[in-house]
């Protein structure tokens, strides 16, 4: 009997092994596709991007956005005949890791694509696992795009640079929107266990003091909190007449939903996070009339964005966000930076970043001297339950 | 005092989710004497299977709801005949570790199923508001409350009162007696299960009925939140729980509308330490000697 139970936990343990090994190869092939051989075809060679990002777990969305839509520009371009480099013509190849959101998960995808040959990065996605890997990327001086990394010193080394706006950025962006539409009481109500979220209020909250306006409730909230009723009570107590919620879809549609619930009609401004918070919702009826910060969306009737919203969509059935929209631009970026540096060289990439203008979906990007994009700043109003863009004066 | 009244019903509305999913995590302590941290994923499991049956089988509200709690129930007992009954010799440790394992097989097994994007979902419960003054108490509110305290009374008249109940309360106090004694322990440990998940079913039906929106992670939180109700109102105690959820969700929003938004935790679990210092067992828990 113990013999035959021997030989059966050996048998599982060869399966187990077994599956562990074939399970990491199939997932290669998928993202890889084809990358076999240096020269296929017209191309004298490849150049791998990778990325890192949340696909499992909450943040799962962002993550989804930029692995499919950084695959889409790749295959745009690849299908338009790759990068000229010099006198080369490279094909470009995509690679992606799954971080889950986690700083330590983040660093071992990290070290898996640079294992892997990778010669430039679109990512990180979230602030937080980003942050987990800038260090060691700047060791390795590998250009690093990030589609979606808004935290302020997450691109504070030379070789890592950003397609989105930063928290500040937009803190400041909406301090400067509240006033043009002439709000003198502002609510505000955050995650406090998001830098993003803190982080964003407390630009806000600055400015404001720097202005005639005034903040009359300062409300946090704590991770995955899906009750806001308290918050949103003290705030209708305080005589607000516009709220500022620098917070991700998810709690976006909680505090509109709740704020309806409790018969509140204050508008709300909000940050890039609440992209995609009418698909989340119930009721379209209780965003209506909020206002929020984004470079893209969906609706832009601009030829090229709806050119690559209906490959996204052919792609995943599903509407694309801006951190796809941002990632799509970060892969268009690489390529100038290829076509401008003429060289695959890491330290010739950085360098053109600063030269480059590209005409991108989420508007035209050129680089400071910081790595920080200078683009148009877009503002998004729901109305009649859908998005609608128009850009800040 | 109007403010003060509406903070306070908002503290009731969250505080009777807690107690409701208290109660399960109470029931199974004080029988099995384990804690079962999977609870709060039965919630989550609770709320998608309801969803599947509303929204994509298309069934009635009351048949969907009906399934759902037999659909929990069958899945604690299953959970506990898989997981927990082939360690009830094991050290305490062990049996915990599983719970937790348990927990994290079925976020990731609804992540796989479901996805991790948020899926909205209408609640099924239409009643509309009660109006008072200027105060305004929302129709599930007064439904999560009221199903909370029909289910702690009739746990408690269960428990002390019926054939299976003296079985339980046998089977907590010493499994190898009990079994002397002609009671099927294994029986006994696996209908707690199913009246501890078909509690977790019901929650998930409430809770999604208030928040309308499900993700794989939906458990967790509220899963926490209640197991420091049931600690704090004595782990094992029925009423404890009851009376543990509400205080909880009362002092949260209390303390979120008159002291700060950002202490709110540190001063629930403020209160949770001082409550556990001063009577180790919990508000109503029994103070058990442990004989040597």
């Amino acid at each position: 009997m113990k013999k035959v139970s021997k030989v059966f936990s050996f048998a599982i343990m060869l399966i187990l092994a077994l599956a562990l090994v074939t399970g990491c190869g199939s997932d290669k092939a998928d993202d890889k596709e084809s990358q076999g051989g240096e020269a296929q075809g017209d191309f004298d060679g490849e150049f791998i991007i990778g990325g890192f990002g949340p696909i499992t777990g909450d943040a799962a969305q962002y993550g989804l956005a930029v692995m499919n839509s950084s695959k889409i520009a790749v295959d745009e371009i690849n299908a338009a005949g790759g990068v000229k480099v010099g006198d080369k013509t490279y094909k470009l190849a995509h690679t992606f890791e799954d971080d889950e959101a986690k700083p330590d998960v983040a660093l071992a995808a990290y070290n898996k694509l640079m294992d892997d040959g990778v010669q430039a990065i679109v990512g990180g996605v979230t602030s937080g696992s980003h942050m987990g890997v800038v260090e060691d990327a700047y060791n390795d001086n590998i250009l690093m795009v990030s589609p979606s990394v808004t935290v302020d010193n997450g691109i504070e080394h030379p070789n890592a640079f950003r397609t989105c706006f930063t928290d500040s950025m937009q803190g400041d962006i909406m301090a400067k929107y509240a006033l043009s539409i002439g709000a003198k009481k502002i609510a505000v109500i955050y995650n406090q266990a998001d830098e993003y979220s803190t982080g964003i209020m407390q630009v806000f909250v600055d400015a404001i003091k720097d202005s005639d306006a005034e903040i009359v409730a300062n409300e946090g909230f704590e991770a995955n909190a899906t009750d806001m009723k308290t918050q949103l009570t003290t705030i209708r107590n305080s005589g607000a007449d516009l709220i500022f919620a620098p917070v991700y879809y998810q709690a976006a549609y909680y505090i509109t939903q709740q704020a309806h619930e409790l018969g509140m009609d204050i508008p709300f401004i909000g940050t890039d996070g609440w992209d995609g918070v009418l698909e989340v919702s119930v009721d379209p009826a209780v965003l209506e009339g909020s206002v929020f910060q984004t470079p893209f969306t969906y609706n832009d009737p601009n030829p090229a964005v709806q050119e690559y919203v209906k490959k996204y969509e052919e792609e995943t059935g599903e509407k694309p966000n801006q951190f796809g929209a941002n990632a799509y631009d970060a892969v268009y970026v690489v390529k100038a930076a290829l076509e401008k540096a003429g060289s695959i060289e890491s330290e010739d990439l950085i360098a053109a970043m600063h030269e480059i203008e590209v005409d991108g979906i989420t508007g035209t990007i050129s680089f400071n001297e910081n790595g920080e994009p200078k683009k148009d700043v877009k503002l998004i109003k729901i109305v009649d339950g859908e998005y609608e863009l128009f850009t800040l004066e | 005092m109007v403010r003060f009244l509406e903070q306070f019903i908002n503290g009731l509305s969250v505080g009777s989710v807690y107690a409701l999913i208290a109660l399960g995590y109470t029931m199974v302590y004080g029988i099995a004497r384990m804690i079962n941290f999977a609870h709060g994923d039965i919630i989550m499991v609770g709320a998608y299977v309801l969803y599947v049956c509303k929204s994509i089988i298309g069934l009635p509200s009351i048949v969907s709801v009906i399934v759902t709690i037999v659909f929990c129930s069958l899945l604690g007992i299953t959970i506990e005949k898989i997981a927990y009954k082939p360690l009830r010799k094991a050290p305490s440790l062990a049996v915990l570790i599983t719970a937790i394992g348990m927990s994290f097989l079925l976020q990731a097994l609804s992540l796989l199923i479901f996805g991790a994007n948020p899926i909205t979902f209408p609640s099924v419960i239409k009643v509309s508001p009660i109006y008072i003054g200027s105060i305004t108490i929302s129709g599930i509110t007064i439904i999560t409350f009221v199903v909370t305290f029909i289910c702690m009374i009739g746990l408690t008249y269960f428990v002390n009162n019926t054939k299976a109940g003296s079985a339980m309360r046998a089977a907590s106090e010493d499994k190898p007696a009990a079994e002397l004694m002609g009671i099927n322990v294994n029986r006994t440990i696996s209908m707690v299960f199913a009246i501890g998940s078909a509690l977790a079913g019901v929650a998930g039906f409430l809770y999604i009925s208030q928040y309308q929106s499900l993700m794989p992670t939906l458990g967790a939180l509220p899963g926490i939140k209640a197991f420091v109700a049931a600690v704090l109102g004595g782990i094992g105690s029925i009423p404890g729980a009851m009376l543990g959820g509400i205080m909880l969700g009362v002092i949260e929003s209390l303390s979120k509308a008159y002291i700060s938004t950002q202490l709110a935790d540190a001063i629930v679990f403020g209160i949770l330490v001082i409550v556990l210092i001063v009577k180790p067992s919990g508000l109503l828990g029994k103070n058990s000697i442990e004989k040597v």
